[in-house]
């Protein structure tokens, strides 16, 4: 269950990293001079297309088969725990 | 960085002991890095110490039905660390990406330089207020 867990995580994390990159530069785009403006919107755009090939990556981690046979598992090891 | 194993776990023992040998053990890991993260190009350390506010936020919010209010106030602090710790280590993660883009490099080299007197300032106002040393007492 552990392995499993971690594998979502590192899946979820590696998406939610590009979240973080794109808020960041979004947030300081205002600040950025009028001559660098072409190569930070290049960077951006770069960074959702690689947010789209992380999506398709996470599918698989987060299906409803693979979630709910998790939940499954989970719950197991919580009644294990308390018996 | 992994997390060190705690020694000593009973399952079968009561709770609350347990609860102190893991919180003790994730205090002991913020400490060691937080004071060799003290140096501004101690990028990996700074990470390992956000890391390590982490795990001890987590476990204390786990078990904080076991302790009192030093560990709410440790928890609150290492929450602030994580956060400001979090922002810097964006930025270590973004520099190398804006090398292209002079201006942006230098608003994230100021930013970064900003966040990390933050780090030092808030690691030691909760060592001169005794956040850790109270938690630690209160295990």
């Amino acid at each position: 269950v552990l392995k499993r867990v971690k594998a979502l995580a590192d899946a979820l994390g590696a998406r939610r990293d590009l979240d973080v990159e794109i808020e960041l530069l979004e947030m300081l785009a205002d600040e950025v001079a009028d001559e660098d403006r072409a190569a930070l919107t290049a960077l951006l755009d770069e960074l959702h297309a690689a947010r789209l090939l992380a999506n398709e990556r996470l599918a698989p981690f987060v299906a409803e088969k693979r979630m709910k046979k998790l939940r499954e598992r989970l719950r197991k090891l919580a009644g294990s725990a308390a018996a | 960085v992994k997390a060190r194993k705690v020694e000593g776990l009973d399952p079968r023992g009561i709770l609350r002991a347990n609860a102190a040998r893991v919180v003790r053990t994730r205090l002991d890991e913020l400490r060691e890095f937080a004071d060799r993260a003290l140096a501004p190009d101690a990028a990996t350390l700074q990470h390992d110490t956000r890391i390590a506010a982490k795990r001890l936020r987590y476990v204390l919010e786990i078990f904080s039905t076991c302790f009192d209010e030093e560990a709410e106030a440790a928890r609150r602090a290492a929450k602030r660390l994580q956060s400001v710790l979090g922002d810097l280590h964006d930025c270590d993660i973004m520099l190398p990406k804006v090398e292209r883009i002079p201006s942006l490099a230098a608003i994230l080299h100021a930013r970064r330089e900003r966040l990390f007197r933050q780090f030092v300032e808030l690691w030691q106002s909760e060592a001169s207020k005794g956040t850790w040393a109270a938690l630690e007492r209160s295990l």
